[in-house]
Order: structure tokens, then sequence, then C-alpha cells
């Protein structure tokens, strides 16, 4: 891959960020802001209102990882499905690589995350959850994740321009997906006939192995993530291939909208 | 040596007429011509003639459905002036915005920073957020962003002037002492004295389709005459409607 493209990524990654922030008054102060608030929101709702879940110990700090590392998740997806159509002027102009796109919401959405991660570990920090040496363990469960997400925002990215319907569908598949992904409750918990929708589901895997290092301090089950990580691979590849073959299709598409 | 190479080609459209229905329109149907290093390639044309549509295919935007495209010159790239700029960046960074934009290495745009500055005229706005900017500003920072990057085949859409009148001449007239000076490139306009003055050979598009082709004064002499005898079927067309 060309060394400019990764530039231009990191460049409109930046442009996107610096244009967020300046849109508001606090600007960057919302990166912070956004996960705390969340994070604020569901403590009341799920921490304090309906406590039904409490025979989850340490439920807070469970649900808020839950949250968070979702979130991640959730708002790359959405954001890259839109991205080749949302640079209409550029993909009409240029004979340009469409994984660019996508690529650059991965970028910023990442740089957001890693804030609001530090966030959650601050808090997980003052609410007395030990540090330990697994968190060492923590790198590759955020790569992990990171490629899992690529797959996922490529192939959507590369099929939105094409079937702008798909874009309504993805987002109350996510909202579908957030319920099924054991959030706010433990997968374990649920009826045993059930569980093969949680295998299959992998975010499961993933908010299960962050838990294991940074709540219980054990070893994440590795094998399940090994699976995911070569779902993203594969996902990646295949997006970046329907991007590759579909690139002078996109420009017809978008002029015809 | 090299050349730019349309044979045939033709560009169909489909319009989506309802929740299923589609309609097609060639834009661009058996377009053939051939443009040598050094050109200067006018295509000149009436508004909705194709001729975006050509470019497009040119700069590698659009796949010909028709026909082929071989270019054996090089990459072709339209001129694209205040592409992807970004409001709340500073003008220094919307130019190398522009440049990476360009296909070009970020380190070789820095190089080019201080020479695109002292074009745009900017001084210290340079610094400041375009969204502060005059249009007639962003105009000449979107200018001077886009000046130093030709590559092999340049392909310009319409005018290339830009900025406030002032600049205009002087991006008009370092314009045209840039193709002047042996670059290869394709002219898409309809101003016929800007065509007469740059480029040496052309064609002419009417309904998507090569109307004349040839040196430079045939096909504008077609084109004024195409022109001519429109208004004379328009006038009669509403003579008639009055009579």
């Amino acid at each position: 891959m060309k060394k400019n493209l990764w530039e231009l990524v990191w460049f409109r990654a930046y442009a996107d960020l610096k244009s967020e922030a300046s849109r508001t008054y606090i600007g960057i102060l919302w990166w912070i802001l956004d996960p705390l608030l969340q994070m604020g929101i569901f403590y009341l709702v799920f921490g304090v209102g309906l406590r039904g879940a409490g025979r989850t110990e340490n439920f807070v700090q469970f649900l808020l990882i839950g949250i968070i590392i979702w979130r991640w998740f959730a708002t790359s997806v959405n954001f890259s499905s839109g991205a080749i159509m949302q640079n209409r002027n550029l993909v009409l102009r240029l004979d340009i690589e469409k994984w660019v796109f996508p690529a650059t919401m991965i970028a910023g959405n990442a740089f957001k995350f890693a804030i609001a991660f530090s966030v959650l570990i601050a808090f997980l920090m003052y609410s007395g959850m030990p540090l330990t040496w697994y968190y060492l363990q923590l790198p590759l469960l955020l790569i992990v994740q990171l490629t899992l997400i690529c797959g996922v925002a490529y192939v959507t990215a590369a099929l939105v321009p094409l079937l702008p319907d798909l874009k309504n569908l993805i987002s109350h598949l996510l909202m579908l997906m957030f319920f099924l992904s054991g959030i706010f409750y433990d997968v374990d918990d649920m009826p045993e006939k059930f569980q093969w929708v949680f295998d299959l589901n992998p975010m499961v895997h993933v908010i299960q192995a962050y838990r294991a290092v940074v709540l219980h301090g054990e070893m994440p089950e590795w094998l399940p993530l090994l699976a995911v990580f070569a779902l993203g691979l594969i996902l990646m590849a295949a997006g970046i291939w329907l991007m590759r073959s579909l690139n002078v299709v996109y420009a017809k598409a978008l002029q015809a909208v | 040596m090299g050349a730019l190479i349309a044979e045939n080609v033709g560009v169909r459209y489909s319009l989506r007429k309802g929740m299923f229905a589609r309609r097609d329109k060639w834009a661009l149907r058996g377009v053939s011509f051939r443009v040598e290093q050094g050109d200067s390639f006018a295509v000149v044309g009436r508004n909705g003639s194709g001729k975006s549509t050509l470019l497009r295919v040119l700069s590698g935007v659009f796949a010909p459905d028709e026909g082929r495209v071989v270019n054996t010159l090089g990459a072709a790239s339209l001129l694209t002036i205040n592409l992807g700029f970004v409001q709340h960046l500073s003008g220094r960074e919307n130019a190398i915005m522009a440049g990476l934009l360009q296909g070009r290495r970020k380190q070789e745009v820095l190089k080019r920073i201080e020479d695109i500055k002292k074009l745009s005229g900017l001084g210290d706005a340079f610094e400041d957020p375009i969204a502060s900017y005059s249009s007639g500003m962003t105009g000449r920072l979107g200018f001077a962003a886009s000046f130093y990057y030709d590559p092999a085949v340049l392909l310009i859409d319409e005018a290339f002037s830009a900025g406030d009148d002032e600049f205009k001449q002087k991006a008009s007239a370092l314009m045209t002492e840039k193709l002047q000076s042996g670059l290869t490139f394709v002219f898409v306009s309809h101003n016929i004295q800007q065509v007469g003055k740059l480029c040496k050979r052309g064609i002419l598009l009417e309904g998507g389709k090569v109307a004349a082709e040839g040196d430079v004064k045939t096909i504008t002499s077609a084109y004024q005459e195409s022109q001519k005898q429109r208004a004379a079927t328009q006038r009669e067309a509403s003579a008639q409607k009055a009579g």
C-alpha cells in the first residue's frame, strides 16, 4: 500500500478531529466528557435504578467496561459505513483507493477511544481494582478488536454506496447486536439453549476478554479470540478486495444518487 | 513515445426513476481521439455535452462502459482547486491536504509549502483557519495549493483562474505560461477565446458524440456555427409558438 495514502489517512483523521473540536466551545474536553457522561447515565440506570442484574460482582465496573468497548466498535462501524458517500466530491474527482475513507474514520475513532479507555482504566483504579500483570495482555486485545473493527467497517463501507438502504439496516443491526453482546448482563447467566447465539457473536468474546483481564485478573480465553482475529482479517481482505474491484463503480453510483 | 488514446469510448448513466425502475442514458458514445506527449488538446462543447464525463473517464474516476482508454503517458489527473478543503484547518494545513490528495508525499509538500504561501499572497492569514477567509482568498489558496503538482497529463475543467480580480490575471498568466511550456494537457471549456489561445488541436462534443475534430480553428468555428444554428432554431421555435 502506498505510503502517500497512509499519510493522507492520518492527516484527514487529524483534520476531522480538529474540525470536531472546533465546532464546540469546550472542544477536546468533549472527548473526555462524552464517555464520562455515558458511563454516568448507564451507572444511574443499571447500577442504581435497575439493580436486577445485581448478581454480578462489581456490576458497575462490569457494565462500564462493556459500554466503552462496545462504543468503540459501534461508532467506528457506523461512521465508516457512510465514509465513501460522505466523500462524494473527492470520489467524483480523484482516482483514489476507497479504503482510505473508512480507514480515516477508524483512525479518528481509535484516537477518541484511546481517551475513553484511559478514563475507564482511571475509574477502575480509583474504584479499587488492582493493577495486575494481566494488563500486559491488553495491547493484544486491542489489536484483535481493531482488526475486527477494520474488517466489519471495510465490508460495510464497501457495500453501502452501492446499496444505500443498507445504511439504515446497519444501525438496527448494531442495536440488536448491542443487546446480544452481554453488556449489561453476564452471558454466562443466560439459558444454556441460547449460548450458541453468544458464541457466534464476536463482540461477546472481545468484551469477555477485557473483563477477564481488568476485572477478574485472569487469562482471557484466547481460542475464541483467535477466531475473532481471523474473522477480522478475512473481512478486512474481503473489504479491500471489494473496494478495489468496485473502485470505478462508486463514482458512477454516487453520481446517480 | 506515449499517448493518451480514447477508442470508441461510451459512458452510460443509469438514472433512478422510482423504487426499482431505472432508465439508461448515454452521456458519451463512440468518442475517439489521441493526445500525444506535449499536446495541448481542447474539448469544446455546450453544457451537458459530455465534457465533464469525458474528463472523469480520462482521469480514471469512471471506467468506460464501451470502448477503452489507453494511457501510456503516466498519471492523468484533474486540476482540482479547493478540493477537499476543510473549513477549520489553516491555509497551511489545507495546502498540505491538497498536496496529499494529489498523491504527493507529505515531505514533498512541505518542501513546496513556502512557495505556495508566497504564490497565494495570503501572508499571515496563511496560518488562520480558512473559515475566516473571503471567497477570493480561498480561491487564491486553492490555486496556489494545486499549482505546483503537475501530473503527466493535466486535465483542466473550465476556467482555471481563481480568486479576486487582481489575482485572476496573475493566475491566468501563470497558468498560460505553464501550459505553453510543453506540458501535456486536456482543456475542457466553452470559452472559445481561451481555447484558441491555449490549444492546438481538439474535438467538439455534441450530445455525447464527436461533432468535429482537428486543429483548434476547425473546432472553434464548428462550435460557433452550431451555436448560431441552435439560436436560429430556437428563434424559429419561439416564432412558431407565438404565431
